[in-house]
């Protein structure tokens, strides 16, 4: 260090305390959420693991699935590595403890919070951001804590140059504040329901920019921070290049935000916007191979490690499994391969592959390189770790190989029309029941995975309870001299760009924010739905109750609303759906998996006695079908006098209901219900359904595809 | 598709904006990184996960 005059030594002592909270919660909640990922696994496999019961089906508990291993599980742990990699590389404390209690206890509560709506229904249906808005305002206020406390460490600092980890985990911090904030803004009906203040095409949008954005904020940048913090560690050599580090990091964060329409390739979102999408998203391989690569080679020289050392043998197969997501991922933004893999199971198999063996196998190393650093014990057992490693490398391949296969055939299947210009396979079920097995495959698959996540459980737990009471041990390091202004006026400006967090935040939020409203603003601008060919009505009151029971049982989960211009799909559900269709939907339906048929033509299909009977059990129309049954619709009451509230809310997002249709819309709502109900009690349904959600269901589910009205 | 493109996009000159930004960016980032001065600094920077062992301060 060159700086002379303030190299007076001081005494601190890291806040390995928190660490501590955040790595054993990580293990925790790794549990919970793998094994709701194996129950809804199961529950795919055979219906009767629905239990008919509302709060365990399908719908409710996958949501609560993709929380738990995102923000409860990766979220701890990248809160761990954070905290514990941070402090040693800035040579510093947290900056306030206080502020670093309230970020782990907050995010605790919030994931408690989440585990018990999610299952209650309480969702607004956005894809990884269900959660209501009390509990978006509480991970808002939780994320501005960390962001306080991380800032505050960056400026009491000893160490002047920020390692490329740090930059990683400001992108994180910055980022994942910018894209939850946009994507939740909302407009309360009371204290557990909302609706999103974007409609449609322009929700599917911000949502897509957002989950696109999720994986790339959430899991990846801070994993990769992790990565070249612990993977030089782990191999006790720097990294490969540091230059490349760099490169990787502005490529990551420019390129990044621009690639989430790949989501919506073929939908009714402007094609330019597509094209933009599937540009970037292709673009993507060269960072992420380049950080792989530079990972990769970090354990040049030690290969022979990797045999024995659990450590980098985690290490090791998650930067491959990263490259292998990081390959699919462009692959499948590219528009024909997206019209064959998107909705079928090839996009599951696809995130697993990035989830359990980049994610977890990331995690999986750190926890067994920091527990043991940090509890100043050793791991005690070498050999569980390594039978950990095979079990779970054996789980993913299962996983995704299985998912492969049902993707690709079940892609296959749905589009292939025979000579006479008909659907091969017409009936929709048949190409589930094809996949059956390999459902199986996959909830084996999951279920070795888990089980060697317990076996790390079970290690973490005897390593931490063997461990030697310690007292924290004192750090010196010299204070970090004041930077002088004038080095910045005359002197090197690049040198001092590393050192300065502030001006580094600014560029990587510009970065950010320059792709997301280039993407973004031509979309929510284009109010007046270019060349507007029909007709769209609101909902009538009765079938916005139903919409939100659909949003409330999680039907987007199976089914999506969104008929793509291919040949195979019009023969299949219908016309193509536009952005008409979904203008009033507050949020959109569009889904994202078809593990059911489309029902964006559903309207005027089936009589209503087939819903009826559909829903409380699918298999009396649909002998072979895996759809959970919905006995308690038929059972739980509309309700009916909230409508008013709730149109008055759709009327300020723009929906042009009356004020005389406000006024009367709960008895609107009673009417249409037992018209309705009289239909059906002509056909042996007990009359005491007009009051049931059954019938506001119906409703909607009549009402899909007729955007001009039921006539 | 062009015309397509066109006829839902009311804004061409975003885009065009956007290429030269991010171009711009991309080809300065990486003149940055490999100018010749910047070698010494990074090997040191490499260094940095490494400081807290031996109690020692490489750089
Ligand atoms: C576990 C996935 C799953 C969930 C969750 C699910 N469905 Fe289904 N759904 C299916 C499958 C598979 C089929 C095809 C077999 C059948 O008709 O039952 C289907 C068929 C349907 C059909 C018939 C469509 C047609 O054109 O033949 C309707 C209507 C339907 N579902 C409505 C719903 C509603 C409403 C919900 C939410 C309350 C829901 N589904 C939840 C899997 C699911």
């Amino acid at each position: 260090m060159t700086s002379t005059e303030s190299n007076k030594l001081e005494t601190f002592y890291y806040d390995d305390g928190v660490v501590k909270k955040f790595l054993l919660a990580t293990v925790l909640w790794g549990v919970v959420a793998l094994l709701l990922g194996v129950v809804v696994a199961v529950q795919l496999s055979d219906w009767r693991f629905n239990f008919n019961t509302s709060w365990l089906t399908f719908g409710r508990l996958r949501p609560l699935h993709t929380n738990a291993a995102i923000f409860a599980f990766a979220g701890n742990a990248i809160f761990a590595g954070m905290y514990h990699s941070s402090q040693r590389l800035l040579k510093a404390r947290m900056f306030s403890d206080l502020l670093s209690q309230i970020h782990f206890w907050g995010w605790q509560l919030i994931i408690v919070a989440a585990a018990i709506t999610l299952p209650l229904g309480i969702t607004v249906s956005k894809e990884y951001a269900e959660l209501e808005w009390p509990i978006d305002l509480a991970i808002t206020f939780v994320w501005v804590v960390f962001a306080v406390n991380f800032v505050g460490t960056m400026i009491k600092r000893r160490e002047k140059h920020m390692y490329v980890a740090i930059w990683f985990y400001i992108a994180t911090i910055v980022t994942v504040a910018v894209l939850h904030v946009v994507n939740s803004i909302a407009l309360p009906v009371s204290f557990w329901k909302s609706y999103s203040v974007y409609a449609g095409v322009q929700d599917a949008l911000v949502q897509w920019w957002y989950g696109h954005n999720a994986v790339a904020f959430f899991l990846t940048t801070p994993f990769l921070g992790l990565m070249y913090y612990y993977v030089p560690k782990a191999a006790g050599q720097p990294v490969y290049s540091y230059r490349l580090s760099i490169i990787h990091f502005w490529s990551l964060v420019f390129i990044y935000i621009w690639a989430g329409p790949h989501h919506l390739l073929y939908t009714a979102l402007p094609e330019w916007a597509q094209t933009l999408g599937m540009v970037f998203s292709v673009m993507l391989i060269a960072p992420s191979w380049g950080g792989m690569i530079n990972g990769l080679l970090t354990i040049r020289g030690v290969w022979d490690r990797v045999r024995k050392d659990p450590i980098l043998k985690f290490f090791v197969a998650a930067l491959t499994f990263y490259g292998m997501a990081t390959f699919e991922g462009p692959l499948l933004s590219v528009k024909s391969i997206s019209a064959l893999g998107h909705y079928t199971d090839w996009i599951i198999g696809h995130v697993h592959g990035g989830t359990l063996g980049w994610n977890g196998f990331m995690i999986a190393a750190m926890l067994y390189y920091v527990v043991p650093k940090i509890w100043k014990t050793r791991l005690y057992s070498e050999r569980l770790a390594n039978i950990h490693f095979w079990v779970g490398f054996l789980g993913i391949l299962m996983y995704v190989v299985s998912m492969w296969i049902a993707g690709i055939t079940q892609g296959l299947m749905l589009r292939s029309i025979t000579p006479a210009g008909q659907l091969a396979y017409p009936d929709f079920i048949e190409t589930v029941v094809r996949l059956i097995p390999l459902y199986w495959v996959r909830a084996t698959g999951g279920t070795l995975y888990l089980v060697g996540f317990l076996i790390l459980g079970y290690n973490i737990l005897r390593t931490v309870a063997q461990a030697p009471k310690s007292a924290p041990e004192a750090q010196t390091a010299p204070a970090l001299a004041k930077l002088n202004p004038n080095d910045l006026l005359k002197g090197r400006p690049h040198r001092h760009l590393e050192a300065m967090p502030a001006v580094f935040t600014v560029l990587t939020l510009l970065a950010v924010l320059v792709g997301s409203i280039i993407e973004i603003m031509p979309t929510l601008m284009a109010h007046n739905y270019v060349g507007l060919t029909q007709k769209t009505l609101p909902y009538r009151p009765l079938e916005l109750l139903g919409r939100d029971i659909y949003v409330k049982e999680g039907c987007y989960t199976c089914h999506s609303q969104m008929v793509r211009p291919l040949p195979s799909e019009v023969l299949r559900y219908g016309k193509r759906t536009t952005a008409e269709d979904s203008m009033y939907d507050f949020p959109h339906q569009w889904g994202s998996k078809r593990t059911g048929p489309d029902l964006a033509n559903l309207g005027g299909k089936f009589p209503d006695l087939w819903h009826y009977r559909h829903m409380l059990d699918p298999r009396e129309m649909s002998p072979k079908s895996i759809m959970p049954a919905y006995p308690w619709l038929a059972i739980e009451k509309v309700d009916f006098k909230g409508v008013t509230k709730k149109m008055k809310v759709m009327k300020s997002l723009g929906v042009p209901y009356s004020e005389a249709e406000i006024q009367y819309g709960e008895s609107l709502a009673r009417d249409h219900a037992k018209q309705i109900a009289s239909q059906l009690a002509t056909q042996g349904v007990p009359a005491t359904v007009e009051d049931r959600e059954i019938v506001a269901l119906i409703a909607y589910l009549q009402r899909l595809g007729r955007a001009g009205g039921v006539q | 598709m062009k015309s397509e493109v066109l006829s839902s996009f009311s804004m061409p000159w975003l885009s065009g904006l956007g290429l030269i930004l991010f171009f711009t960016v991309f080809v300065g980032a990486i003149g940055w990184v490999f100018r010749r001065s910047g070698r010494d600094v990074y090997a040191s920077m490499a260094e940095l996960p490494f400081s807290d062992e031996n109690g020692g301060n490489k750089i």
